[in-house]
């Protein structure tokens, strides 16, 4: 992992160590232990799920759950389009949006323009995705793309623009221009200057709007299970799947609910390394 | 040879380019790169937005059988602010969005500065941050029901440790915001504090030995070196959390499905109910677009933020 | 330049990492997929099928009772037809909105589609009226639940037509120790009476769903064992009359003295739980959720001490009943009806009752000896599942009925309003929903 920078006076209040520390253990714990309780109620046998007071550290095991989910016919290809259509329309999310931003945080366009394209931009991520919901899937089906990979990527996609677009974008207008004016100086074109020297230094914004757009991608309920039947169902239509008005299988979806946060630590824990990067901005002053 | 060109802002800007010719090509060039969002944009947010514009001035009940869509001019908008379920949920969703934002971005500051700090570990702490981001909002709202849950959840068995007497949480209409409250802030406090930790990681460090140079305690350089760059980002940050904030729902639907007794029906849950269950479009697609200009305005108020930035 | 060489080199490395993990990700579906599919439909090609080459698709449940029933069927149909059968098991929460958009797009893509009745109450303009596909096959429509055969036809107001056969049942139930109540209260008072004397000491008297959604149907039990219907004949809600507070007060008043606290955040399972751990005495909900659990020691611990019963005074709590519709847009209507009837008729009935554990809908197969000698609860579910009724049948807008029923009675219940005000808001909700669209026919229960 990358070393952590180091702001030794950004920090407002000097805390003695140990209470940091203390802070950081209680944060920690705090965020894990729901994850934990999910993990745990999974391996458990049915008769210890619900107690009280509640069995922290289970004495019996059981994987009757993850039997369960796994006997779900066909998983391997609902896993298979959760992977397809979550990293698909990330590394798109991802690349247009910064494009975009990068295009709209350089001033080539009028302020005018620019200005209202944000705003649009903004628009489009404002309502609450149920208001479409109905038009959007008519809309589909008429086109005769309903039910495949393409209809939910170029959905999700849509959704995480905004999202990306705007970030990208104070990162951009936050960057300092002289490392761009040097480039310029030794001859950079446009998309030489974007590809190889203002995307690496927004690495950590790139990073955290990969993780972003991937969660949002692989956990997103609504639009799959209106939009989809088979051939393009994902992982959380089956966990939704699993609650009616008459019935909820907690023991399976707490299986495949932690199951499915299996494939997303590994795509964080591989981006967020440029999350905290190192010193770069020292290699202007040479 | 090169010829300075003074771009049109007032940021007093120099870009050394080359003959006009060069300019306008990069300038085609930048146009492009903003096409293929813009597109998805328009193909994906344009029709369907404008439609249901449409029709949330017309009356129509899908549920009825050969209903069609009857024009109704703006009855559909009069008639919300009539609704007392209408406005119960405004009521409710201002409040679920002031405190979650205040307090995540309180908090989400106080950790962003301590994650991007030298201490021995802190990737772990990192690393256990990403965990609630990752999780299904459905399972976990379903979850924390399950933590929550007045006689076997963990909740009321931890504040027992402490002497305190088991709540009602979910179950009573005064606490069940409150939890939902606490649900949001562990699941996107995350969020924040990532984006805030890469904007501060993102700070060049000079400045900071130069105000050490200059004599600056902790909390001034804090405030008058740190916050000050950091506007861009928190705006930023805020606008985009915000926007989420006001659109919860899986979490809510999974949680209490709007009760008890409505007092945990945010906007989007009464949008869903009376689009989704009720069919009642032309109410449910007016409902929607009241929210889209409310948030609009505020939203404009964040831009008018930025803007000031990109002024200086 | 040269320092920014080095991470440009990373993010390559990395974007091409993220193509090949897509691209590995698109070979398994592409390879998986077709392999599943062909693993199932093994079936050996034999003579000439009345159906060989047709697929028909149905939109059901995920998760229901009668989804491994269902799908079983299929194979069997498919071996004896040739017709292949593709389940979309969706959601429920996405069933309604899926076959709204469905028929708004114009383009169908479902044959059949298997869910509560009160869906026909809508779309049913799009469903295929089968009541000569009845007549032609000579299907055996006798031997059903009264409740099944009685609202299972008229389907908008239009006397005896049908478009559905029931697969299964479902109704409020009461379930109780038996061990703390030897014989079950025949009355109101003493029902009460019976949680009183259960409830103290970490115990309670009685438990059950308290989310919004479900009081509707413990509302309906100690209401409509009042004798009023919910309608005038002419549409006007009698809920809100002194039947209907006394009703919901007597609710109120129980779960204030004898439930759990936190109840109005209980689910059906919350509810379950509590008496399976021996925490309730008295647990009111619906059946097919707890039946399983309740003979298992890995997840009761009330294995024999517990028993069924209906509502006193002739109460009864909201029947349910899930039919196999057609699409008029089918390909093959025939077909469709020849599946239909094959998982419903007798000739399978007894499977779903003791192979696939459904609430059968067929009544003749619960009183087989060999069948109540394995589930030996039968006879007491049917007792109480013949006495069941409804909720509104027949009206297009009956869920923001029931949920405007649900909120008003949750507000109650959660101490934001008074019990008659909630009720004097429901039948308002109520009256203003018919009014929009107003019914040619009377109200009927």
């Amino acid at each position: 992992m990358a070393v952590a920078v180091q702001h030794p006076h950004a920090r407002p209040f000097r805390l003695s160590r140990p209470l940091l520390y203390l802070a950081a253990a209680l944060m920690a714990v705090l965020a894990v232990f729901p994850f934990y309780w999910l993990a745990m109620t999974s391996i458990k046998p049915g008769n210890q799920v619900a107690t009280n007071p509640p069995i922290l550290i289970p004495t019996q095991l059981s994987l009757q759950n993850y039997h369960d989910v796994f006997a779900v016919e066909d998983l391997p290809h609902f896993l298979a389009n959760s992977l397809i259509i979550s990293l698909a329309s990330t590394a798109l999310t991802v690349f247009l949006g910064s494009l975009a931003a990068y295009a709209l945080a350089k001033r080539y366009l009028p302020y005018r323009l620019r200005h209202s394209i944000l705003l649009w931009v903004l628009i489009t991520r404002i309502y609450p995705p149920i208001t479409t919901a109905i038009p959007y899937f008519v809309l589909l089906r008429r086109i005769g793309m309903s039910d495949t990979h393409q209809a939910l990527i170029v959905t999700y996609v849509a959704y995480g623009l905004p999202f990306v677009i705007w970030l990208m974008l104070g990162f951009f207008q936050d960057m300092p221009t002289e490392i761009e004016e040097a480039a310029v100086m030794d001859g950079c074109s446009l998309w030489q200057r974007f590809s190889l020297v203002v995307i690496p230094l927004a690495l950590p914004g790139l990073a955290v709007t990969a993780i972003f757009a991937f969660v949002y991608s692989w956990n997103e309920f609504l639009y799959a299970s209106m939009l989809t039947s088979f051939n393009a169902k994902t992982l959380p239509v089956v966990i939704s799947g699993y609650m009616s008005d008459k019935f909820l299988r907690w023991g399976e979806m707490s299986a495949l609910g932690t199951l499915m946060v299996l494939p997303v630590i590994v795509f964080a824990a591989g981006a967020q390394r440029y999350l905290v990067r190192g010193l770069t901005f020292g290699a202007v002053k040479e | 040879m090169a010829r300075v060109v003074e771009a049109p802002t007032r940021a007093g800007l120099r870009w050394r380019v080359w003959r006009g010719g060069r300019y306008q090509q990069e300038r085609l060039l930048s146009a492009l790169f903003l096409l293929p969002a813009l597109l998805f944009l328009l193909v994906t947010s344009v029709y369907p937005l404008l439609y249901s514009l449409v029709l949330s001035f017309y009356t129509w009940n899908m549920s009825i059988p050969n209903s069609r869509p009857v024009f109704l001019g703006i009855g559909n908008y009069t008639g919300l602010v009539k609704n007392p379920q209408f406005l119960n949920s405004i009521q409710v969703t201002f409040l679920f969005v002031a405190v979650s934002i205040c307090i995540e971005f309180v908090l989400g500051m106080a950790l962003a500065l301590l994650i991007t700090s030298r201490l021995r570990l802190i990737g772990l702490l990192r690393t256990a941050l990403l965990v609630p981001i990752m999780m299904t909002p459905v399972v976990a709202g379903v979850l924390w029901r399950s933590l929550f849950h007045s006689t076997y959840g963990v909740v009321n068995w931890a504040i027992g440790l402490v002497g305190l007497p088991p709540q009602e949480w979910l179950g009573s209409a005064s606490q069940a915001l409150g939890a939902v409250i606490a649900v949001e802030i562990w699941q996107q406090l995350p969020v924040v504090i990532f984006i805030l930790a890469a904007g501060i990681s993102a700070l060049p460090v000079e400045i900071f030995d130069a105000a050490r140079v200059d004599g600056a305690t902790g909390w001034q350089a804090f405030r008058y070196v740190t916050l000050p760059l950091l506007k861009p980002v928190i705006v930023v940050a805020l606008l985009l959390r915000v926007m989420d904030a006001f659109k919860i729902f899986d979490v809510i639907f999974t949680l209490t499905q709007g009760g008890p007794g409505g007092a945990t029906e945010v906007l989007s849950m009464l949008i869903y109910k009376t689009g989704l269950k009720f069919f009642q479009i032309g109410q449910a697609t007016a409902m929607s677009w009241v929210f889209l200009v409310f948030i609009l305005v505020i939203s404009l108020l964040f831009i008018r933020q930025l803007e000031r930035q990109e002024e200086r | 330049m040269a320092t920014s060489r080095e991470p440009d080199k990373i993010s390559r490395r990395e974007a091409l990492r993220l193509i090949g993990l897509g691209g590995a990700a698109a070979l398994l579906a592409a390879t998986t997929g077709p392999a599943l599919a062909a693993g199932r439909r093994a079936a050996p090609v034999l003579q000439e099928k009345p159906y060989a080459g047709l697929t028909m698709r149905m939109l059901s449940q995920g998760g229901s009772d009668y989804e491994p029933g269902l799908k079983q069927y299929a194979l069997e149909f498919e071996d004896k037809t040739g017709a292949k059968i593709e389940f979309d098991w969706a959601p429920w929460e996405s069933l309604m909105p899926k076959v709204q958009a469905d028929i708004a797009s114009g383009k169908p893509q479902f044959d059949m589609f298997t869910n509560d009745i009160e869906f026909q109450y809508t779309i049913y303009p799009n469903l295929l009226p089968i009541n000569d596909f009845i007549k032609n096959a000579n299907y055996d429509m006798s031997g059903f639940f009264a409740p099944v055969a009685k609202y299972g036809e008229g389907i908008g107001g239009q006397p005896g037509v049908r478009y559905g056969l029931p697969i299964i049942v479902g109704v409020s139930v009461i379930f109780y120790r038996k061990d703390l109540i030897p014989t079950f209260p025949t009355t109101w008072a003493d029902y009460e009476q019976a949680m009183a004397a259960n409830t103290g000491n970490g115990k309670y008297g009685l438990a059950f769903a308290g989310v919004p959604a479900q009081l509707v149907k413990l509302f309906l039990a100690r209401y409509w064992s009042q004798g009023d219907p919910l309608f005038t004949p002419d549409w006007k809600p009698l809920i809100n009359s002194e039947k209907g507070v006394k009703a919901l007060s007597m609710l109120k008043d129980e779960m204030t003295k004898y439930s759990p606290p936190g109840i109005l955040a209980w689910d059906n399972p919350d509810a379950a739980n509590a008496f399976l751990n021996g925490d309730v005495a008295i647990q009111e909900g619906w059946g097919s959720f707890i039946l399983p659990s309740l003979q298992d020691p890995s997840k009761s611990k009330v294995v024999d001490k517990w028993a069924i019963a209906g509502y006193p005074e002739n109460g009864t709590g909201n029947f349910v009943q899930h039919n196999m519709v057609i699409f008029k847009t089918a390909q093959n209507p025939q077909a469709a009806f020849d599946y239909i009837a094959y998982c419903t008729g007798p000739d399978n009935a007894k499977r779903n009752l003791t192979e696939f554990k459904m609430v059968a809908a067929r009544k003749t197969p619960w009183t087989d000896p060999d069948v109540v000698a394995q589930q030996p609860y039968l006879p007491d579910l049917a007792a109480v599942l013949d006495r069941g009724k409804p909720f509104s049948p027949n009206v297009p807008q009956w869920l923001e009925l029931f949920i405007g029923l649900a909120e008003q009675l949750s507000a109650a219940m959660a101490g934001k309003a008074e019990v008659k005000q909630a009720l004097d808001n429901a039948a308002e909700k109520w009256t203003e929903t018919i009014q929009q669209a107003p019914l040619s026919f009377p109200y009927t229960e």
